[in-house]
């Protein structure tokens, strides 16, 4: 049996000082009133923020001088990563570029690509979606109809693209498309994926509200759109490979049980200095699943910095790590004698309360739902 | 100690359990005795000792990698509770006192006193207390200051087991004198920590050892025409059972600091989440390995019945959750993330 021990990373100096760094600007940010915790959360869509977190050199911090980077470690992007989320920043105009699509880009795109858009996205100034699921596929990426049909220079897309955040605000899309027909004996064969301007001739994004009444994800439908040879990521096929491959970033990071962790500050200020037994008992119980998935996290950074592909240890972080970003919550209403709110934007506890509470489902969806998640880690038990 | 030496005590280990742990010997175990054959062989093979091969002693990695091992085969023996003694001895600048079987104890509520050189109180429930020829434990004097002590097992010994069958005897201290003792602040808080950081790691074992078995009983049992394991439903409470084997291993890490001592803080970390996955995973395996788990012939519950046990030695998850929790609170919000990124 494969065992799963999650050996600790001890950060290197270098990502400390980091820490001290952005702890530093977060400060000096909340200070400024560029950001306010506690009423922003890491999704939060802030171009102004972004551009300050490029200015300072938090983005793209292990990609190559020369594509805008600053040629720092894993281990330190993953530092800077965890700062931000734990202090509440308003990083997701930047965050699918950062985490994902300037990866994929530097790895297995063209010179062109790399020269044309990592820099923008270092200085905090091109933003990104993923372009995956499809209307009838959900998690089943592998059923993905839109096509890409070879034409002279390039391709042309045509399909649907479903739940993509911040379609309607981002600068790029990179769409996973079928680049030959799958066949029966190998269904994730024939897929390719493309980097796609939202403002190419032939795409029409259309709004998705949640269930809150925000718009965050879109419909995006592609007419024909033109893709040149040389936006196309990795090799023709190579598309399965490379999703996966960046579903482990994706899947093992600090967003994937941080997403809360602004209510439970307020919780834990809510149960005052000097708490009662059973207030006591939930936050006690709380953090130590905190630190464990924590440690777990930092231990992925560690393996996915000496280049494994933890994919199994990924799926085993995000099935325990949404499900505690999704219980707090559910603490806040145990301890708290508070009515959630939903009809203002202020940094009020009982709107912060009601805002968490109709954004948690999404939680074990995003990214992969807990059903596929325990799917893959049966998996990597030798079950399938 | 090096990756290499490690390796062979583990392949030891198995080699052991291969020879050593028979249905008869662990049969035999259950009711409190320890198996002498297996402790010796163990001491021969320099496993109860392998902590001392350093002389700053072995990491807490390559000592976590050892307990975890011997809890995995559910050994009946106090491999985890020699090397607590003797961490809390070296802490306390005592190791010399360290001397034949010495293990760990805790103090009733009142607390065990050391007054004009004598000994009075009771250590409840003492892990294999009848077998330790000397037992560690926290003391406070007269004038209220606590000190680490080494003592020789007293005359008064109230044998007990646990759910496992494992001796947990209560020892009554009458005036003896200790062997050492060494004023230690926070004595109490050490000993209650180092016990429960070893027991964290040893929940970690455990279920690992639990899991073992599930996944090859599910992978063999058939039913409706086809191995358990290839039912959705099957496999997803296995997954679960993994995760949780998982974050109660990465838990167990945390109750150690870079250089083997622990703390109340990571203690608290480590048991509290280490507990929790006690819980949920026994249920699991239970629940997976359907009725012929429940049965004494399946060796399972070696595995189960010391999970359920172990989760509520040196505190179980809902005292290690107050004290953290009062701590939290009492430290602010702003405080919790700082404080988890230093440990």
């Amino acid at each position: 049996m494969q065992e799963f021990t999650f050996a600790p990373t001890a950060m290197p100096p270098a990502a400390e000082a980091i820490r001290t760094e952005v702890r530093a600007f977060l400060k000096e940010a909340r200070d400024t009133g560029l950001y306010t915790p506690r009423r922003h959360s890491w999704s939060s869509f802030d171009p102004a923020f972004s551009a300050e977190c490029g200015r300072r050199g938090f983005i793209g911090m292990t990609w190559p001088e020369e594509y805008g980077g600053r040629g720092r470690s894993a281990l330190e992007r993953y530092v800077m990563t965890e700062e931000m989320l734990a202090g509440g920043a308003p990083v997701g105009a930047h965050w699918v570029a950062d985490r994902q699509s300037g990866h994929q880009i530097l790895h297995h795109g063209s010179e062109r690509a790399k020269r044309e858009i990592l820099p923008k996205i270092c200085a905090g100034t091109c933003f990104f979606g993923i372009g995956m699921s499809e209307p009838d596929s959900g998690s089943d990426l592998a059923a993905a109809r839109t096509r890409a049909v070879q034409v002279d220079g390039g391709w042309r897309i045509t399909g649907r693209k479903i739940w993509t955040s911040n379609a309607h605000r981002a600068h790029y899309l990179i769409v996973l498309a079928r680049t030959a027909a799958r066949s029966d004996s190998n269904r994730h064969a024939g897929l390719s994926q493309f980097i796609v301007p939202l403002d190419a001739e032939g795409i029409e994004v259309r709004p998705i509200y949640n269930l809150y009444g925000g718009h965050d994800f879109n419909e995006v439908v592609f007419d024909g759109v033109f893709a040149p040879d040389d936006m196309m990521i990795g090799e023709e096929g190579s598309g399965w490979t490379m999703v996966t491959g960046e579903l482990a970033f994706e899947r093992s990071g600090p967003d994937r049980f941080l997403s809360t962790v602004q209510l439970l500050l307020e919780i834990i200020d809510g149960a005052g200095p000097q708490p009662d037994r059973m207030a006591a008992v939930e936050i006690g119980r709380k953090v130590a699943e905190l630190a464990t998935l924590r440690r777990m996290s930092t231990s992925i950074a560690g393996m996915l910095d000496r280049d494994l592909r933890p994919a199994t240890e990924a799926a085993l972080v995000k099935d325990l790590g949404t499900a505690f970003e999704q219980s707090i919550p559910e603490m806040a209403r145990r301890l708290l004698a508070l009515e959630p709110r939903i009809d203002r934007e202020d940094a009020d506890l009982a709107a912060l309360l009601g805002h968490t509470i109709v954004a948690a489902p999404a939680f074990t969806i995003r990214g992969g739902t807990r059903e596929i998640l325990r799917g893959m880690i049966a998996r990597g038990l030798g079950l399938r | 100690m090096s990756d290499d030496i490690l390796d062979m005590m583990l392949r030891t280990v198995d080699r052991l359990v291969a020879g050593e742990a028979t249905r008869d010997m662990r049969e035999g175990a259950d009711g409190g005795a320890l198996p002498e054959r297996l402790w010796q062989a163990m001491e021969t093979a320099g496993i109860t000792d392998a902590d001392t091969i350093d002389d700053d002693m072995t990491g807490p990695t390559e000592m976590q990698a050892l307990v975890r091992h011997v809890a995995r085969h559910a050994l009946p023996v106090p491999l985890a509770e020699v090397m607590a003694a003797r961490r809390l001895l070296k802490a306390a600048g005592l190791a010399e006192a360290a001397e034949g079987l010495t293990g760990i104890g805790v103090g009733d509520a009142g607390g065990m006193s050391l007054d004009g050189g004598r000994l009075t109180g009771t250590l409840r429930r003492v892990p294999f207390g009848r077998h330790l020829s000397q037992v560690v434990f926290a003391a406070r004097d007269g004038n209220g200051a606590e000190h680490i002590v080494v003592a020789a097992r007293p005359a008064s010994v109230s044998a007990d087991v646990n759910l496992a069958g494992e001796a947990r005897d209560d020892l009554t201290f009458a005036g003896d004198a200790p062997v050492a003792s060494a004023a230690v602040e926070g004595a109490a808080d050490q000993v209650l920590a180092m016990g429960a950081a070893f027991r964290a790691v040893q929940i970690a074992g455990a279920l690992s050892g639990a899991l073992v078995q599930v996944l090859t009983y599910a992978g063999e049992r058939e039913q409706f025409g086809r191995p358990i394991g290839k039912f959705q439903a099957v496999q997803h409470m296995l997954a679960v059972l993994a995760a949780e084997t998982a974050a109660a291993s990465a838990a167990a890490g945390i109750g150690f600091a870079e250089d083997g001592s622990s703390s109340a803080l990571r203690a608290a970390l480590a048991k509290s989440r280490a507990g929790q996955a006690a819980t949920e995973g026994a249920a699991l395996a239970h629940q997976i390995m359907g009725a012929m788990g429940f049965t004494r012939e399946h060796p399972l519950h070696y595995q189960t019945r010391r999970l359920w046990s172990w989760r509520d030695e040196f505190g179980n998850e809902a005292m290690w959750q107050e004290r953290l929790g009062r701590e939290i609170a009492g430290r602010g919000g702003d405080a919790l993330w700082p404080m988890l990124t230093s440990l």
